[in-house]
């Protein structure tokens, strides 16, 4: 679905933000993009959906440059940016001027939606509270069934009970069909959703794999501060030490994803090596 | 061919453009009209009777030049700020398909819609200051005397130029296009001077670029300009550099970046 192939962008010409970036996504996933604040997560989504145009090596949808930005290709690519903007108009008048664009787009799901978010369907939409602008245009972007959805910071601005909410509609919204990237640098909110972890950090991907994936090689484990055991990353809390320890075993392990995220843009020299190589891990 | 232009999709962007943007446009329209009327209602009771065909001829272009180019400075404004731009770029339609949205607004239908602007309120400061003494006929759109249709084609060259403009920066566009096309003007213009100068010599008067120039020797003052039947080529290449702009324009909303 995506490729994007040795891409180096930077908003000035010789400081680049990304490098040599090279990732593939496909069809019937949900990716967390994972970043600290200013790594380049929106960058690399702009660039993905042809916002922003690399200074090296190209990134496509299906095949075709994303920067061509060409109709037969934005009719299956929806982007929700972190900031929004929506019109002077009511959520009806919204939908009826703009979801002719999107071909496969469900006016009953986005009813649906629109339901479990607890969003008005008739008022004005730049009377809406941020929330409700965000939890609307969700719903409008998941409705179009699109065959990429990508968000950036999709749950900045909602409240507890709709990131609980966010997270239930996301994963009933994903079929074998749909490829799903949701930008966040609030870890937690991507927990139980996401089925691939994407890190970027330092201009680069430093870490793309399935839970599964991760599940299968590393413990994630809360161990006593007296533990000794070789670690691929630790850190002290007030529950212990939460380690990160390769699965020589097999067993599960839920993905601790703040703990991941620490280890993968923490500089630890051994996690990142260690995924790297290739599993020996004997199921239980 | 589909991924340039298509004339459903191109009627889905305009009915989008408009459900958006109807309300401020009609109420540019009225605050046109009321300007319109204001100020040649003021001059007309300055002067104590109605204006002739020359005024009103003044009046109309440069009435269709202010408004005009500052509503074609707005009309890419969807493409100004981060939030609205990505909204914009990501829509489905072709780059060609948003411009030429853009395109007949600012010009197609604005001309349509100023010149009965124009008409009405020219129209009701006459029939207010008319008197028998004093009658003048609102002066024809095509009179061959006054050529008040000859503006549109002034507007056209400025209409690229804002038109770029509105693209090419974030925010105050007007401003900031007017600032760069008069500053490009006063250096082309005074290259141009300092060219004509060294072939002419000193005793050059102020020239501008595409028109006559004018120098003295001890005894005689000269005028050189084209032969009257080759002036329709300074129009030629006004007509080339307004296509040329519009075309910049487009160019410039393909390469347009967040």
């Amino acid at each position: 679905m995506v490729d994007i192939q040795n891409m180096s962008f930077g908003y000035r010409r010789h400081s680049p933000l990304l490098q040599n970036v090279q990732l593939s996504l496909s069809r019937g996933h949900i990716y967390g993009l994972l970043g600290k604040n200013g790594a380049g997560k929106s960058t690399l989504l702009k660039n993905m959906v042809g916002l922003a145009f690399p200074q090296a090596g190209q990134c496509l949808i299906d095949g075709v440059s994303a920067q061509r930005r060409l109709p037969s290709v934005l009719e299956e690519v929806y982007f929700l940016a972190e900031e929004l903007y929506v019109p002077a108009l009511t959520a009806a008048q919204f939908v009826a001027n703009t979801a002719g664009f999107y071909p496969r787009f469900r006016q009953e799901e986005l009813t649906r939606y629109l339901h479990e978010f607890e969003v008005p369907a008739h008022a004005v939409l730049s009377k809406f509270s941020f929330g409700q602008q965000k939890k609307f245009m969700i719903a409008f972007a998941l409705a179009t069934n699109t065959s990429l959805l990508v968000m950036d910071e999709p749950t900045n601005g909602l409240d507890i009970p709709s990131k609980a909410q966010f997270r239930r509609i996301m994963a009933s919204a994903l079929t074998e069909e749909r490829c799903m990237i949701i930008s966040t640098h609030q870890v937690r909110d991507l927990d139980s959703l996401i089925d691939t972890v994407v890190v970027l950090h330092d201009g680069q991907i430093a870490l793309n794999h399935s839970l599964d994936q991760l599940t299968e090689q590393l413990t994630f484990a809360t161990l006593p501060a007296t533990d000794t055991t070789p670690v691929l990353y630790a850190e002290d809390s007030v529950r212990g030490r939460q380690a990160i320890v390769p699965n020589a075993t097999g067993a599960y392990s839920r993905v601790d994803l703040e703990l991941l995220f620490n280890a993968a843009t923490s500089g630890s020299s051994t996690l990142l090596p260690f995924l790297k190589q290739p599993s020996y891990a004997q199921p239980v | 061919m589909h991924n340039l232009f298509s004339f459903r999709r191109f009627g889905r962007l305009f009915r989008k453009h408009t459900a958006e943007h109807l309300r401020e446009y009609l109420m540019g329209a009225a605050v046109l009209f009321g300007g319109i009327l204001v100020v040649m209602l003021a001059l007309s009771l300055l002067q104590g009777g109605s204006m002739n065909a020359d005024v009103q001829t003044i009046f109309f272009v440069l009435f269709l030049l202010a408004a005009g180019t500052f509503f074609t400075s707005t009309v890419f404004q969807q493409f100004g700020s981060k939030n609205r731009a990505i909204a914009a770029l990501c829509l489905p339609a072709s780059t060609l398909e948003k411009y030429l949205v853009g395109w007949l607004y600012s010009f197609m239908l604005f001309l349509l819609v100023y010149v009965p602007v124009f008409y009405l309120a020219n129209s009701i400061v006459l029939l207010l200051f008319n008197t028998t003494d004093n009658y003048h006929e609102a002066v024809g759109l095509f009179s061959g005397e006054h050529r008040p249709y000859s503006a549109f084609y002034i507007y056209a060259v400025l209409h690229a130029v804002m038109l770029i403009g509105a693209i090419a920066f974030e925010k105050a566009h007007f401003v900031k296009t007017a600032f760069v096309f008069f500053g490009i003007l006063g250096v082309l213009t005074l290259l141009n001077f300092q060219v004509l100068k060294t072939i002419f010599g000193s005793e050059l008067a102020l020239s501008f670029p595409f028109n006559e120039l004018r120098f003295s020797t001890t005894h005689s003052f000269y005028t050189v300009g084209l032969p009257d039947e080759q002036t329709q080529w300074v129009g030629l290449a006004f007509a080339v550099l307004t296509l040329l702009f519009w075309a910049a324009a487009y160019a410039r909303l393909r390469e347009k970046q967040v």
